[in-house]
């Protein structure tokens, strides 16, 4: 970033070359290389998924053997989680997003952020790694002291997890004095757009969680490199104190993946259905409460490890805590659509998917906070079912709708629309298709992570893998369509889908500091003056300009 | 096509017919081939407890050695494991299970009336108020604080009464009930084999309950982290190496039926499963009492072939001459092995008994040192040396 | 770190016309104070990280102190409390040289600046150096983590009277009986092999042994005992003069155990016989040297061949506070030393980390860069620094302060 940066250019097209690339500081390039490094990750984890589904299309050998199957389950998860759902909304949309919904030039440490950027791929290479080196069958979970005594390669496994961690941890820290200190004058917290407040909780949790993951992790490295004997149960050590540690990080992770999601499908859904979002301080206060909530509930997912009955009732009586923002926040969702506008454009898809997986990941959770269902149900189908369909059905699918919504403003090209909807289409039903057979298998009682299975769960088994082959031909072609459209797209406008937030007042794609001119003081979620310009540019793409007569008076932003 | 393609126009037709039929497509290639159906536990022509792989292979029914004179139990437990339930849940065989199947029947129905009710009200909203020429977004408040707090108080309610259900019933679950010492049975899993002792000494690799009486288990692991669980009796516990943990249940019902290990374990976990044979009342008492004598009985290959399998030696060592985790003891006795220290050692009684006492003493290249100590008395080790001698 | 690194550090000389002053105020900033302000709310967050980063090690440390608290007890007399107070000393001292140069920073004194940062690094190093002097002293006398455990090495710091192999020590809860050849009473579950009851005490030995003979009944004993004796001393035998070494101590870690007339023996982690015999040969221990030997205060040294710790009389309270202090080493006390090496060297990487940033700001405080207009980093890397001086002043009692 230097004085002779151009700001009335595009950021694609300023200062191009490689180099430049690799060395910006500018969160909307970062942010484009951390997406194409997500998407990248979400096909090597698509693969590994497509590959464990393969191999449970019958019963005992299909495709390959107990330990390549182990192998493959852990490579999808850890893939899945470190690689692609935890940094996928915050790390690559949040950083094209967030400064330019807040009206800023960027975040406020642009060289730590591009410093979290190398951390992600530092991590990336590592898991990499130990996937060229034989790669790791331990779960992406590492319990000890299984992990201790594999012979796989899990030391550079758990370094990758641990680079990754740290990545996430400078990326929440710079979102979290981005929005502290970058809001403009007359934007109060009140004011700020939803996903700014996903973003925030996201970023809060990610600062207060990921370090007890970052030093679990870190001893159970020593412990495999040294024997230090913390978590190793023949050392004197304790296996059961790995599972808290990692699961006080993990139980927030899960809602760092969700809760930026939450604010994605906030701005959609206002968006497409014109209609001011509604009740806007619940879901405010809901996305806290979730970040609140999600430091305390740690212990459900070791309600049979042999912990205390009186530690099982608190976690449970807590958990059950933790529907409820979310049950608000379906409530407040549905509640937008009512006497709106609704155009359903591939995003819209997106958002209604996510409305219904959502509600259908939420409720089964439910079963899971009871304490004696949850004892039947632990570790089987069921709760890799529910679980899917809050990180996956929810988390993904949001992640895909909202990279669709900001596609046109920040690479400047439109998606193909009718390709666009189909394959959301393909999603939703091989989504379903997949996993809600999974529930069936695991009330009857199929446990997870079994390479063979018992005869009468073949249909079940065989109506999942299909539905993933589905579900991973669809976002394969989403991702090529979208590569397509980068050079071969519509050109877009300013403001294609008529949202309110400031992103929408900014070039597309912005300049370098976002906006040529400071930006103006923006009525948010108010559709009344957004006037529809179909054909508005030679590609024909629609924009949504503001009625003059009512159009504001601009304002300095600071 | 092209008006479709455009952002901010109104939504496409419905999917092509020709979508449909790929799906139509992929059932019929789902349900097709090979079909079994839903529910029966022969289909493939293998009986339930054989290994999978000879089930996948379509290999000629287990060229195993022929079942030789197996008692009553032991055939017992290779009868077809009960597994029909309902649609949703197994069959339920203990009076625990009452609770959480209630609470899940509850939850379920409950969680289909917000589910269907939140879809409707989505798919009626698209409906009514989706985009078309001339139809405008109409006003309408942006919150309505009576409507939230009151959707925020009923699922809280919801809950509450949740909370207090499933916590009577997990306490039922597990609260141990006093039980006679007949009842009170050791569980050691190792990878990946459960081995269970009863109180008069009988060790076998199928737990034998009795009927209408509560049943202990004093559980523990040799090595990672198990997980023992029973779907019929709603009942899971983890089981820690270096200590104990307890489950209990009360079976109601003769019969056999599944228990799994569900906590990762490694390699074979999926393999790690067994059956849990509920006798009628006194049956399990001549079990115990006829199980020992066969057990004080047994000497020489039979006790080695004993000792083989309900120690756990399978998962690794296997008789038809494939490598697993550790040598094949098929045409073993008398090899020419070497060992990592570069030296060549007959495989006979010395070594074996070596190889029992002290793994890691003269481990051999292209196998992990993952050997444990196998506490077994001269007696038994004899018998496995004779076992290893008959296998040719 | 990295916080401090690349927040504040740019060298982006532009025009750009917000006004700035100092030439390090970042572009995007809208004044000084701004990204001052920035910078303060940053490394806040990255403090309350740092706290939550050591928070998994405190988690560990008050379990493993509630499980064993007689380990941690006896095992932080392992631990010299004289260096331990000095060391605490030099952080506080650094600390408040490190808020110094925050305040010379801001009132533009280069000269104080310097002198102050120059002070916090020296006692940076001061705290390395002297963490080097107790690690090293643990590293000679093998009182590390899990395996590399030393047993035979009693708690009592430098005074103590042996060094390794060559002392009283559980070797496992299992009392050997010498005469009868056979251990009297011992907790090993003969089926599992597992020790259930670690905390019951027992003594193995309690003379110098000279051979250790491990054989299995019958015929095959003189053979195996040899080998046995062989791979103690191949074991010994690295890094060392080959000399014969007392075997016991190398048929080290835990277990030996009656299992009807027999017993197992665990060599390390690897299990060496089961169902063997064990004799130990004993030799006259040498005259201890009185002033050195703590053991003489806990009990008599036993004559030689002699198996069992008896106690004369009945002990006092005093007695018992030595035996306590200076007895030999109870069950699990290895997992102190996995905590202390954890935390310890966790805070050491920390102070290393704060010694890169402390001579990055000292060669930029010598090209004069720091004014009272840009003293940001002054400022972060001082917080940084009273967080680390902080985790120390937990540590210290936690490890070394136990009574």
């Amino acid at each position: 970033m230097s004085a002779s940066v151009d700001n009335t250019k595009s950021f694609l097209e300023v200062s191009p070359g490689i180099r430049n690339w690799l060395y910006t500081l500018d969160h909307k390039r970062i942010g484009l290389m951390y997406l194409c490094g997500i998407l990248f990750s979400l096909l090597l984890g698509g693969a590994f998924a497509l590959l464990v589904r393969t191999a449970l299309f019958s019963p005992g050998l299909t495709i390959v053997g107990q330990d390549w199957y182990n192998k493959f389950f852990t490579l999808h998860g850890a893939v899945m989680v470190f690689l692609v759902i935890i940094p996928g909304i915050p790390a690559a949309l949040g950083n094209m997003v967030l400064p330019v919904q807040l009206g800023a030039p960027d975040v406020a440490f642009p060289k730590l952020n591009l410093a979290s950027f190398y951390l992600w791929c530092s991590g990336a290479f590592l898991l990499l790694l130990a996937t060229a080196l034989g790669d790791v069958d331990t779960g992406w979970t590492f319990y000890t002291p299984y992990s201790l005594e594999s012979q796989t390669a899990v030391i550079p496994a758990v370094a990758g997890a641990f680079v990754l961690g740290f990545s996430s941890i400078f990326t929440g820290l710079n979102f979290l004095v981005t929005i502290h200190k970058f809001r403009p004058a007359h934007m109060g917290w009140f004011q700020m757009p939803l996903n700014l407040w996903a973003l925030y909780a996201t970023a809060l949790m990610q600062v207060l969680a990921t370090p007890v993951l970052g030093i679990t992790l870190l001893l159970l490295f020593v412990e495999r490199f040294m024997q230090i004997g913390i978590f190793d149960p023949t050392l004197g050590g304790d296996p059961v104190l790995f599972q808290h540690c990692f699961w006080f990080y993990s139980h927030p992770a899960v809602y760092i993946m969700i809760v930026p999601a939450m604010g994605v499908i906030s701005e959609m859904i206002t968006t497409f259905s014109r209609k001011h979002i509604f009740g806007y301080r619940f879901i405010a206060y809901s996305s806290v409460a979730l970040a609140l909530f999600s430091f305390l509930v740690w212990g459900h997912h070791m309600f049979v490890s042999g912990q205390s009955r009186l530690a099982n009732m608190v976690f449970s009586a807590l958990t059950f805590s933790v529907g409820i923002p979310s049950a608000i926040k379906v409530f407040n969702w549905t509640a937008t659509l009512y006497k709106g506008d609704i155009r359903l454009d591939t995003p819209m898809l997106y958002v209604l998917s996510f409305l219904i997986l959502f509600t259908i990941g939420g409720l089964t959770g439910i079963f899971l906070a009871v304490l004696s269902i949850d004892v039947h149900l632990h570790d089987t189908y069921f709760v890799v079912a529910h679980f899917h369909y809050v990180m996956m059905g929810s988390t993904l699918v949001a992640f895909i709708g909202a990279l669709h919504y900001w596609w046109p403003k920040f690479t400047g090209r439109m998606y193909p629309e009718a390709l666009g909807k189909l394959c959301a289409w393909g999603v939703f039903v091989g989504f379903n298709l997949t996993f809600l057979p999974q529930f069936v298998m695991g009330s009857r009682g199929m446990p997870r992570r079994y390479w063979d299975f018992d005869p009468e769960y073949t249909l079940y088994h065989r109506l999942s893998t299909i539905g993933a082959f589905l579900l991973g031909i669809s976002l394969f072609v989403v991702v090529c369509y979208l590569a397509w459209s980068l050079k071969r797209g519509k050109k877009a406008t300013q403001n294609p889908w008529g949202g309110t937030t400031l992103e929408w007042v900014a070039p597309t794609p912005p300049t370098t500091f976002n906006f040529p001119e400071p930006p103006p003081e923006v009525e948010l979620y108010d559709y009344d003056d957004l006037v529809e310009v179909p054909n508005a540019n030679e590609d024909g793409v629609t924009n949504w300009e503001r009625r003059p007569a009512t159009g504001k008076p601009a304002k300095a932003h600071h | 096509m092209k008006a479709c393609a455009e952002p901010g126009r109104r939504s496409c037709p419905a999917p092509r017919p020709w979508v449909l039929a790929f799906f139509a497509f992929l059932l019929v290639l789902a349900i097709a081939p090979s079909g079994p159906r839903l529910g029966g536990q022969d289909l493939l022509g293998a009986p339930a407890l054989a290994p999978a792989t000879a089930v996948a292979q379509d290999a000629p029914p287990a060229a195993a050695p022929p079942p030789a004179e197996l008692s009553w139990w032991e055939q017992k437990a290779k009868q077809p494991y009960v597994h029909e339930g309902t649609y949703w849940l197994p069959p339920q065989a203990s009076p625990a299970a009452k609770g959480p199947d209630n609470l899940f029947i509850a939850v379920l129905a409950m969680s289909a009336f917000f589910f269907f009710a939140i879809t409707a009200a989505v798919i009626y909203f698209v409906i009514k108020y989706r985009h078309r020429p001339g139809h405008k977004a109409e006003p309408s408040p942006a919150h309505n604080d009576a409507l939230e707090i009151t959707w925020t108080v009923i699922p809280t309610i919801i809950v509450v009464i949740l909370f207090v259900y499933g916590w009577r019933s997990y306490i039922d679950l597990t609260a141990i009930p006093e039980t006679r010492p007949e009842n009170q049975i050791m569980v050691t899993a190792q990878k990946w084999n459960w081995s269970f002792r009863y109180y008069n000494g009988v060790e076998d690799n199928v737990l034998h309950v009795p009927q209408d009486q509560p049943v202990k288990l004093t559980m523990t692991s040799t090595d990672v982290l198990h997980s023992l669980f029973i779907p019929v009796f709603r009942v899971k516990q983890d089981v820690v190496p270096r200590r104990f943990t307890y489950a209990w249940f009360w079976a109601t019902k003769p019969g056999v039926y599944r228990l799994y290990c569900t906590e990762y374990c490694g390699k074979d976990h999926s393999l790690m499963k067994t059956v849990v044979v509920v006798h009628s009342s006194g049956e399990y008492e001549k079990f115990l009492a006829e199980a020992f004598a066969k057990q004080q009985s047994l000497s020489g290959p039979a006790l080695g072939e004993s000792v083989f399998k309900k120690k756990g030696c399978e998962g690794c060592h296997s008789l038809d001459g494939s490598t697993r985790l550790g040598p094949t003891f098929k045409g073993a006795w008398g090899e020419q092995v070497k060992l990592a220290d570069g030296s060549t050692i007959t495989v006979d009684e010395k070594y074996i008994r070596d190889a029992i006492l002290a793994p890691q003493a003269q481990s051999r290249p292209g196998f992990p040192p993952a050997m444990p100590v196998i506490p077994l008395s001269d007696k038994e080790i004899e018998g496995v040396i004779e076992f290893i001698k008959a296998q040719k | 770190m990295s916080a401090q690194d690349n927040d504040k550090g740019g060298h982006d000389d532009h025009g750009h016309g917000h006004g700035h002053g100092s030439p390090f105020i970042q572009h995007h900033y809208d004044d000084a104070q701004h990204q001052f302000d920035s910078g303060k709310l940053g490394i806040w967050f990255f403090l309350v990280q740092e706290v939550l980063f050591f928070s998994g090690l405190f988690v560990a440390y008050i379990l493993f102190r509630h499980h064993h608290p007689e380990v941690f007890a006896y095992a932080s007399h392992y631990l010299d409390v004289k260096w331990g107070a000095i060391n605490t000393a030099v952080l506080i001292v650094s600390s408040l040289s490190a808020a110094w140069a925050v305040r010379c920073a801001q009132l533009g004194q280069r000269r104080g600046l310097i002198a102050c940062l120059v002070i916090t690094l020296v006692c940076a190093f001061g705290f390395l150096g002297i963490k080097y002097i107790e690690y090293s002293h643990k590293f000679h006398e093998r009182i590390l983590w899990g395996h590399r455990f030393d047993p035979c090495v009693a708690s009592g710091g430098a005074h103590l009277p042996n060094k390794s192999n060559q002392c009283d020590g559980v070797k496992s809860s299992v009392v050997w009986d010498f005469k009868t050849k056979k251990a009297d009473r011992g907790c090993l579950d003969a089926e599992t092999g597992y020790d259930w009851e670690p905390a019951t005490p027992g003594i193995q030995a309690r003379c110098q042994v000279a051979e250790i003979k491990i054989g299995v009944q019958g015929n095959e004993r003189r053979e195996v005992g040899r080998r046995a004796i062989e791979m103690c001393e191949a074991a010994a035998g690295h890094g060392q003069p080959h000399k014969p070494v007392p075997c016991w101590a190398l048929v080290e870690n835990r277990h030996v155990c009656p299992k009807g007339p027999a017993a197992m023996v665990y060599y390390g982690d690897k299990a060496v016989r089961t169902d063997v015999e064990i004799e130990a040969v004993c030799e006259a221990a040498p005259a201890p040297a009185a002033p050195e030997d703590a053991f003489a205060h806990a009990a008599d040294r036993p004559a030689p061949g002699q198996a069992t710790l008896t106690r004369q009389a009945p002990p006092t309270k005093h007695d018992l506070q030595v035996a306590w202090s200076n007895g030999p080493p109870p069950q699990n006390t290895n997992m102190f030393f996995s905590i202390y090496f954890a935390m310890t060297g966790l805070h050491g990487l920390h102070v290393l980390a704060g010694i890169f940033v402390y001579i990055w700001l000292l060669v930029r405080a010598l090209k004069g860069h720091f004014t009272p207009e840009y003293f940001g980093p002054v400022d972060y890397a001082a917080l940084y620094w009273h967080l680390v001086d902080l985790i120390w002043i937990f540590l210290f009692p936690l490890l070394y302060l136990i009574h």
